[in-house]
């Protein structure tokens, strides 16, 4: 095991830790990986996820780079106006600076779940350092596959009848807001809660733009959907057909994990992710 | 703050030093102690801001992740009882070494802060300060395999037998080897009568009776102990009403506040 951690950025305020390959497997033609925080869960990922993850990937011969984006884990809030939607990109766009100017490396994939997808997929729209990109759950907004999963989800949980019986449960009130919820497929600047929260703002369509330039710029898509996320509603509703046009044999998988839950809490969803992330990497880039 | 590998070549673990504010520089350190598991991620944050807190005041603090956890090496199925109450004598070392000084005390979250009260019984340490600490590693033991059982059971999708078990004991992401839940199984401090720390602290938020025989317990084995209840969230679990609260800081300022305590 090969292991560095790095304080890097602006003021070198960003902490992350690179895996090394084994010496006789390093190869400059080969991309680093990166792994993004899954919403604010610090580096290690959920579960010490992405360790595990930099480790495989490290002894498949992939740098691997996990980090932590300004406010979440070690690395301190940034002082400036930028919003997360704006910070993350730059940051990762940082981190492939920072590992570029210490490895011999051009090229990069990112990785991160849900957040960190989102993350993952607007730093390719941006930048041609990406040769490809493994979003996991990617992209929640309020499709109606995804508000009827959510309400099921809450209806049919032992948690969510046991606050009924105790009183703590807010299920009636949601219980009205379906109709509306229903109607509110998409949100627009003007309907947003916070102005400035911009990933509210973005329409599907904003989403099939983005899927247009990675397929333009000849990114390589692997999408992962976990059972546990609503977000693969999401992409039944709003993806599915867009990509079916985008070449997806060549360029996009959609992989669905049948029974695992948003975190990859069961240790067999999490060697199953891991093994499924390796083999798309061999089968891409070695 | 400054991050690094220390330890052995073969069981590095991943350090994280935050150096004391200058001008208040107690010449005092600080090692915290992780609780582990689940626990552990949802606690970080909490811990990053009592290491901050605790540097603000003038401490030198060393965060840490015990071997096998976090990104200390190891794989998560390799952690063991005995290998972390060693990690926490290496941790103090180090500190001592980094920060150049050399009374040092220890603050533990949960199984964190028996493993600080284990390590303590060989260490020279100054204070202990003991976050609702797990007494008995048995009923521990139970209570997070209840707490597993009950996350399987409020899933929507739930998976079939062969995906829900494993060779090793899975609790809420983390592999427990038999070797590990044997080591838990022998803890508890209520038998334990080598003094620990010449002062202690113990806060919880659950159980009265509970902290206040502990308290009697190592005032019997000689250490001038305080007991506080304080109220709250318990950051380290997911606790219905309490998803909106960011810091505990009811317990952050307790453990602060003491620890500055004169000892004259």
């Amino acid at each position: 095991m090969n292991e560095k951690v790095w304080h890097f950025g602006t003021n070198k305020s960003l902490v992350g830790v690179v895996a090394d390959p084994p010496a006789d497997k390093v190869d400059p033609n080969k991309p680093a990986i990166i792994l993004l925080n899954s919403g604010l869960l610090h580096r290690v990922g959920p579960s010490r996820l992405h360790v595990q993850l930099a480790r495989k990937m490290a002894a498949d011969g992939f740098i691997t780079f996990r980090f932590d984006f300004s406010g979440i884990g070690d690395s301190p809030r940034r002082r400036d106006e930028l919003s997360f939607d704006e910070s993350s990109i730059l940051e990762a766009r940082v981190a492939m600076d920072f590992i570029s100017s210490k490895r011999d490396v051009k090229k990069f994939v990112l990785s991160g779940i849900c957040s960190g997808a989102d993350a993952a997929f607007f730093t390719a729209c941006e930048d041609s350092r990406i040769a490809g990109i493994v979003p996991i759950d990617l992209f929640t907004q309020f499709s109606k596959g995804y508000m009827i999963e959510s309400y099921k989800k809450r209806l049919f949980s032992t948690r969510g009848w046991s606050n009924i019986l105790t009183g703590k449960s807010d299920i009636f009130k949601m219980l009205k807001q379906v109709p509306a919820n229903l109607k509110a497929v998409k949100i627009t600047p003007e309907t947003a809660d916070e102005p400035g929260d911009t990933s509210q703002t973005l329409s599907a369509e904003r989403w099939v733009e983005g899927f247009h330039i990675l397929n333009k710029n000849g990114v390589k898509l692997c999408l992962i959907y976990s059972a546990g996320s609503p977000a693969f509603y999401n992409y039944r509703q709003h993806f599915e057909k867009p990509l079916q046009s985008l070449n997806p044999e060549n360029q996009t998988r959609v992989h669905h994990m049948d029974s695992a839950d948003h975190g990859f809490t069961l240790l067999f969803h999490q060697a199953q992710l891991i093994t499924l992330i390796a083999e798309w990497m061999r089968f891409y880039f070695s | 703050m400054n991050c690094f590998h220390f330890g052995e070549p073969a069981k590095q673990l991943f350090g994280a030093y935050h150096a004391a504010h200058p001008s208040r520089d107690r010449r005092e350190g600080l090692v915290l102690c992780n609780p582990i598991g689940q626990e552990y991620m949802r606690a970080h944050r909490a811990i990053l801001e009592l290491a901050n807190r605790l540097s603000g005041c003038g401490f030198h603090v060393l965060r840490f992740d015990y071997f096998a956890t976090g990104d200390s090496h190891g794989a998560s199925i390799d952690g063991s009882i005995s290998q972390w109450t060693g990690d926490i004598a290496a941790a103090v070392e180090e500190l001592r070494d980094y920060a150049g000084i050399s009374r040092i005390s220890l603050a533990g979250m949960r199984l964190g802060a028996t493993l600080a009260a284990i390590a303590a019984e060989n260490l020279a340490i100054e204070k202990l300060a003991l976050w609702d600490v797990v007494i008995n590693g048995k009923q521990y033991l139970s209570e997070v395999i209840d707490m597993h059982d009950a996350w399987l059971k409020d899933l929507l999708h739930r998976p079939p037998p062969e995906i829900r078990h494993s060779e090793n004991l899975q609790v809420l992401g983390f592999p427990f080897s038999a070797s590990f839940c044997r080591e838990i199984e022998q803890i508890d401090l209520m038998q334990r009568h080598n003094p620990s720390a010449k002062k202690t602290l113990i806060i919880n938020n659950t159980n009265p009776s509970e902290i206040d025989a502990l308290r009697k317990h190592f005032e019997n084995n000689g250490a001038l102990c305080q007991a506080e209840m304080i109220t709250g969230a318990r950051v380290w679990r997911k606790e219905s009403g309490y998803s909106s609260v960011l810091m505990p800081n009811e317990a952050l300022n307790t453990i602060v506040e003491w620890l500055q305590k004169d000892d004259k």
